[in-house]
């Protein structure tokens, strides 16, 4: 179990760092868009799109990490109240509710992904991006995300705290 | 199912599961996807897909993680405590003394950061020390600081006027100008409250700090930096030279350069600025998608236009419709944080308000000073949190000191709504 847990982990910060480069990259193409309008009166014509596609990356892509960190939102009035018994199995039900929102989440991006795949979509813009790369990113943010609550189940199941 | 009864029944099973810590866009998504399965003939996963992707694909959302970047990039600078070496020269001599240094760095620091916890935590972190070092009263402190705090919500740019602007499709740079007369009036509105406390009480300001005119002058460049920043982020979009996003992405270009010219950062601290960034955009990011999904879901089940409906029914005046709205946010705000707050309610209150007359330009500052107003009532406020922690203060302390500055602010959402044109003025005078 530990060994699960620990790779879950493990890949919840590599997502996570490739988010970061995500926001980097999203950082430099729009300074690069406005350079180029600005200076040459011209664009790359694949800003403002690429930008939206990383936007979805940087929020799949670290919300395993994210939950990894405990930083996604919860209230937690009455859990604070709790002891830490208590906690654990409050912890227990979320965390097994997480994990079905999280196994619905990879069904419904990975039949959109398949759909772009058989189909082969293509964005409207100009660049006529095919659409399945940016939902597959999606997908193995969506994955890892999963990877993570079954870490956070296992954990819980097992006897550690929050 | 009655479309009225239906909300009731969603929102009973959306608190159960906030209040069992189920995580918050856990529960969004959850109720969303059982109101789409049991009342509506849509396939809930297709969905599902559909708008998880389509919520978090947006141009004008990528102004989200760049604000956060560069807040991240900000509170690693030493922007906070040039501000309060520049500022105090030129606050000393009014009744409340260098209290008034808490209002109006957070005001300037408003201008650049997007979020009010970040406001609080920059300036609290150089300005709680400093003012304690002096003898100043430890409940105006903090409580000055929490509700000046909440300016980085109001003057732009803003994370929640960006978050507003996307699910109701409002202009974010007429969001963004509609809120500086507002800000500075509560600026205004927090320091004569700092010159009354400071005539009534003088012992909780002291003096002591004597300045002079050569003072104030090298003061001046202290506020070169931040004033620069400003130029850049806000000059840029009403210049006509930028998009709200590229502004923001000129921001970080902004922040990073002044962090290398303070020379405070490294590359541990650059990798936690940029880490730290991307959790906060995913927590914010689900959090949009889940609650898109839930409007969707509301929106397929008639339940706005009922509401709507039904209140048009109840034959309320516009006011009392919004002091029962202004109430209903003051309750929540004291169990959600502010941004949940918004994206929960949003598709109930938008078609209630504009139905009522209002516009919703309007809408979107009058909400905006309702999550101010969340950020800083117990026992869930964030400012609260940020500065219990940088002044390792309690918790209901720090609420109760910022009760004045709760009233203020409610005093200036009552305002707004006699005077809407306070928000409408500039937003009028911008073209398209």
């Amino acid at each position: 179990m530990r060994s699960i847990v620990r790779a879950a982990e493990g890949l919840a910060t590599l997502t996570g760092w490739v988010a970061g480069f995500l926001l980097l990259l999203t950082t430099g193409l729009i300074l690069f868009e406005i350079a180029l309008r600005q200076l040459f009166g011209r664009s790359t014509l694949i800003a403002e799109e690429y930008s939206g596609y990383f936007m979805a990356g940087i929020v799949y892509l670290a919300a395993g990490y994210t939950l990894q960190k405990g930083e996604h939102i919860r209230v937690g009035l009455l859990r604070e109240r709790l002891s830490p018994a208590w906690q654990r199995r409050l912890d227990l039900i979320a965390g097994l509710l997480g994990l079905v929102f999280a196994t619905l989440l990879v069904l419904a991006l990975g039949n959109q992904t398949l759909d772009a795949l058989h189909y082969g979509t293509r964005s409207f813009l100009p660049s006529r991006t095919p659409l399945v790369y940016p939902y597959a990113t999606a997908l193995a943010g969506a994955l890892v995300l999963w990877t993570g609550f079954v870490a956070f189940v296992l954990r819980r199941w097992a006897g550690e705290e929050g | 199912m009655d479309p009225l009864v239906a909300v009731v029944v969603l929102l009973a099973i959306l608190f159960l599961l906030l209040g069992l810590s189920v995580w918050v866009f856990v529960s969004l998504f959850a109720v969303a996807l059982v109101s789409i399965d049991l009342f509506t003939s849509t396939p809930p996963l297709r969905l599902l897909g559909n708008i998880a992707w389509n919520a978090t694909d947006s141009w004008a959302l990528v102004a989200l993680p760049l604000f956060i970047f560069m807040g991240e990039l900000l509170l690693r600078t030493r922007i906070s405590e040039r501000m309060f070496d520049g500022l105090a020269p030129w606050l000393a001599w009014l009744p409340g003394r260098l209290l008034h240094t808490n209002v109006v760095a957070s005001t300037i620091f408003a201008a650049v950061s997007g979020s009010s916890a970040a406001t609080a935590a920059t300036i609290g972190k150089i300005n709680i020390p400093e003012l304690r070092k002096r003898g100043y009263d430890d409940d105006l402190i903090l409580g000055s600081l929490a509700g000046a705090g909440t300016l980085g919500f109001l003057i732009p740019p803003s994370l929640v006027m960006i978050i507003y602007g996307v699910l109701a499709e409002v202009s974010i740079g007429k969001l963004f100008i509609a809120g500086v007369i507002p800000g500075l009036l509560l600026a205004g509105g927090f320091m004569l409250y700092l010159v009354y406390a400071g005539l009534r009480w003088p012992e909780k300001a002291p003096g002591g700090d004597r300045y002079t005119w050569g003072d104030r002058f090298v003061g001046l460049v202290n506020l070169v930096p931040v004033t620069l920043l400003i130029l850049l982020v806000l000059g840029s979009i009403y210049m006509g030279f930028a998009t709200p996003t590229e502004s923001a992405a000129i921001g970080v270009l902004g922040a990073f350069l002044l962090a290398l010219a303070y020379r405070s950062l490294t590359l541990e601290s650059f990798k936690q600025a940029v880490l730290g960034s991307v959790r906060t955009t995913s927590m914010i990011g689900l959090i949009i998608a889940g609650a898109s999904l839930l409007s969707t879901a509301m929106g397929f089940m008639g339940i706005p236009t009922a509401l709507a409906a039904w209140i048009a029914s109840l034959g309320l005046s516009k006011y009392l419709l919004v002091v029962v709205i202004a109430l209903f946010y003051v309750v929540l705000g004291f169990f959600l944080d502010g941004i949940s707050m918004i994206v929960i309610t949003l598709p109930i209150t938008l078609p209630l308000v504009t139905q009522a007359g209002f516009s919703p330009l309007w809408f979107g500052i009058f909400l905006v000073l309702m999550v101010e107003a969340a950020q800083i009532t117990p026992p869930v406020g964030f400012n609260l949190f940020v500065i219990q922690g940088v002044a390792r203060a309690p918790i209901l302390r720090v609420a109760r000191a910022a009760l004045p500055f709760f009233v203020i602010l409610m005093g200036l959402a009552a305002l707004i709504t006699v005077w809407p044109e306070v928000v409408l003025f500039l937003p009028q005078l911008m073209r398209g």
